[in-house]
């Protein structure tokens, strides 16, 4: 009972998903649409504050425990509260100034600093690669010199054929590949979805048995 | 819910220190590149709980406020009551002996996403795909055959059969004399991947430049 | 017979029934649908019958290294720090905690830490209740810690910076990365090869692999993400649906080979047969 009945509401949810999707029949199309999909963005909103809860958890219990860099979680907890005050109850929407003045000049900056270390572990990451010194790294790296010689104008200055060899690699090899493995990845997805559907992949719902 | 009113002039007379605030985090995250210290810690923890918070806001501003004051008690739309009693179902999930009532949402979830994924929008990408693979591995212009472009297509089609071939998990195509056709794959795969690592490099300095844009132009004010 | 006059006899078949697309190619979709369902259901019955043999899967390096990955955090009593990916419930994410079940239940039978990182909530309920069950099925349910199981944000970064910080943090031995990855997952990949974790990356954005062939030990090819849990678990049911998965791959290799045929010789039939309606 208490596995059956979550996996025929897992099957007829998505059956109803996979009917709407090809077939024309009047109210199953109405009903995907009318009701289906709102319910799941609906019913995935209330649950947003799990991650909330997890995380209020995990600190709390570091702080009131003392553990390793409990100092930090104080900040985290801090500017979680400082943000959902500013955002639901200060003014009560995203767009507040006071909200805003936090996302901006806080949150914004975080992101584009984590982002950008990207460019750094860049070099890191060639590094380590060249090291590797097997056949598979070196015709990575080979390439991706080649690719980046001739997509900028200083490797056509240096000779004429990088942006020809370059062009032949992206548009041959690179997007050959790129087609064969999109193709299989399609597959896989839909292979992957069909045993969700059926229940062959359960694991999920076998806990607190 | 109608909130407090902040003074814009409180708010305006905030942003200089915005600029330096973005300075502080961005040094701290960059510190990371030494080795995982205090500074780091600092800034990823604030990161994570003032973004957890900020995914919370959004979804209370878009989603919960307009779903309940709009959608329930403006339009009566009462069915929505169902999908938020089955979402809040989820928070049975961490006590151990009522975790069993979260399955349900769980399922689905899972479910409807399996089933949404097994349609038309995602079968039908895989033809197009076939379809324009069909090249002709000769090619005829106005002045006959084309050498290069012909032997382009060839190699087009080789190397899209062989990826393809590559993953047939359950069928050993590439076994014995043949194994040596597997080695094949790889490299046109890795080629091509180097190609990928190549024409992502420019994107990911792009990102650096920005924030050393950011620091010369905003803070330093040196243009 | 041209494209049009054969679409125009095929059109009222299927016009009452049948959705179509602006690319008219849903028909033939529709088609290589019905016929994967139709495998699907063949090899279930096969799969179910244990005296009926299936195929052998082929070996795949970077799952044999999730034992070794795992082998080595026993020995050197670090944690295993798994990031099901980026992306709320997709195949990718389905992908992720197949392989998420198999690697609990090893760290569970090894006495090993499990640490996870969650972007999404609903994956996070989902990944802890996978995690659990594990845990239960090797006799260890006070074994799995609740604490390990970390929600770091919704925001791309947010999430990447925490699971930075973790990996190096703990000091983890094995670092998997699998389901969906995008930007993040070259941070991912530097901050668990600076802990000196064995890294195992399986993802499906054919933008990201470049970088995680280069930063990880081991990458899984795309595709072989969604292999992984038939070959961790050997079970016939998912052996099962990859040969369905295998045999609909070798038709279309067929299709373009024999389009290729036509279209070299000045015909678009097969091409155009797929785009009746």
């Amino acid at each position: 009972m208490r596995r059956t009945v979550p996996l025929t509401i897992s099957f007829v949810a998505g059956m109803i998903m996979v009917i709407d999707g090809w077939l024309k029949i009047g109210f199953i199309n109405n009903f995907a649409t009318r009701y289906l999909m709102p319910s799941v963005t609906i019913s995935v909103g209330w649950a947003a504050g799990l991650g909330a809860l997890n995380l209020i958890r995990l600190h709390s219990r570091n702080i009131a425990q003392k553990r390793l860099n409990y100092q930090y979680s104080f900040v985290l907890l801090g500017f979680f509260f400082l943000m959902l005050t500013c955002g639901v109850f200060l003014q009560g929407n995203t767009t507040a100034p006071f909200y805003q003045f936090f996302y901006s000049s806080f949150q914004v900056n975080l992101s584009a600093a984590v982002y950008s270390l990207n460019s750094f572990y860049l070099v890191s990451a060639c590094y380590r690669t060249f090291r590797a010194r097997s056949w598979e790294s070196t015709a990575l790296l080979v390439v991706a010199c080649f690719t980046m010689i001739g997509s900028v104008p200083m490797g056509a200055a240096m000779w004429g054929g990088f942006p020809v060899i370059q062009n032949w690699i992206v548009k041959v090899i690179n997007d050959a590949a790129i087609r064969g493995l999109s193709i299989g990845v399609t597959l896989g997805t839909l292979s992957q979805c069909v045993r969700n559907l059926v229940g062959i992949e359960r694991g999920h719902l076998q806990a607190g048995e | 819910m109608q909130g407090v009113n902040v003074p814009a002039g409180i708010t305006a007379s905030l942003q200089p220190f915005g600029i330096y605030l973005g300075v502080i985090v961005t040094f701290g995250v960059w510190s990371m590149l030494y080795r995982e210290n205090p500074f780091y810690r600092i800034c990823e923890f604030a990161y994570v709980g003032s973004a957890s918070a900020h995914g919370l806001v959004t979804t209370f501003a878009n989603t919960i406020k307009p779903g309940v004051l709009t959608n329930i008690i403006q339009n009566g739309n009462y069915w929505e009551i169902i999908p938020i009693c089955l979402g809040c179902l989820i928070y049975f999930q961490p006590f151990r002996t009522k975790m069993w009532i979260a399955r349900y949402p769980m399922a689905y979830w899972v479910g409807y996403n399996a089933g949404y994924a097994l349609t038309m929008r995602t079968a039908m990408p895989l033809l197009t795909q076939i379809r324009q693979t069909m090249l002709p591995v000769i090619v005829r212009t106005a002045n006959g055959i084309s050498l290069v472009d012909s032997i382009n297509n060839i190699l087009f089609s080789l190397f899209v059969l062989f990826t393809m071939s590559y993953f047939l998990f359950s069928m050993n195509v590439y076994t014995g004399r043949y194994s040596f056709l597997l080695r094949v794959a790889r490299v046109i795969m890795m080629v091509a991947f180097g190609a990928g690592f190549g024409t992502g490099v420019g994107t990911r300095i792009s990102l650096l430049i920005g924030r050393l844009d950011f620091l010369f132009s905003e803070w330093l004010t040196l243009y | 017979m041209n494209l049009a006059s054969m679409r125009a006899a095929v059109a009222p078949l299927f016009t009452s029934w049948l959705k179509s697309d602006s690319n008219q190619i849903s028909l033939a979709s529709f088609l290589l649908f019905g016929f994967f369902a139709a495998l699907v259901i063949y090899y279930y019955r096969v799969a179910t019958q244990s005296s009926r043999p299936l195929p052998k899967l082929r070996r795949i390096a970077g799952l044999d290294a999730i034992d070794e990955s795992i082998g080595r955090a026993t020995e050197m009593g670090r944690p295993v720090v798994f990031n099901p990916g980026m992306s709320s419930f997709s195949a990718p994410t389905y992908g992720a905690l197949a392989v998420l079940s198999y690697v609990a239940k090893q760290t569970a039978r090894y006495d090993v830490r499990l640490i996870g990182c969650f972007r999404y909530p609903e994956v996070l309920a989902v990944a802890q209740s996978t995690i659990q069950a594990c845990y239960v099925e090797e006799g260890k349910p006070d074994a799995f810690r609740t604490d390990d199981m970390r929600y770091l944000s919704g925001d791309q970064f947010g999430f990447a910076s925490g699971c930075v910080g973790i990996v190096q943090r703990e000091r983890a031995a094995a670092h998997h990365m699998f389901g969906s990855l995008a930007a993040e997952a070259l941070l991912l990949a530097e901050a668990g090869a600076a802990a000196g974790a064995i890294q195992i990356a399986g993802q499906t954005n054919n933008l990201q692999t470049p970088f995680l062939v280069a930063a990880c030990d081991y990458c899984l090819m795309v595709e072989e993400l969604y292999v992984a849990s038939a070959y961790l678990t050997q079970d016939r049911l998912r052996t099962g649906m990859l040969a369905a998965q295998d045999i609909i791959k070798v038709i279309l290799i067929a299709l373009i080979l024999s389009g290729t045929l036509f279209v070299t010789f000045g015909s678009t039939l097969i091409g155009d047969l797929l785009i009746l309606y």
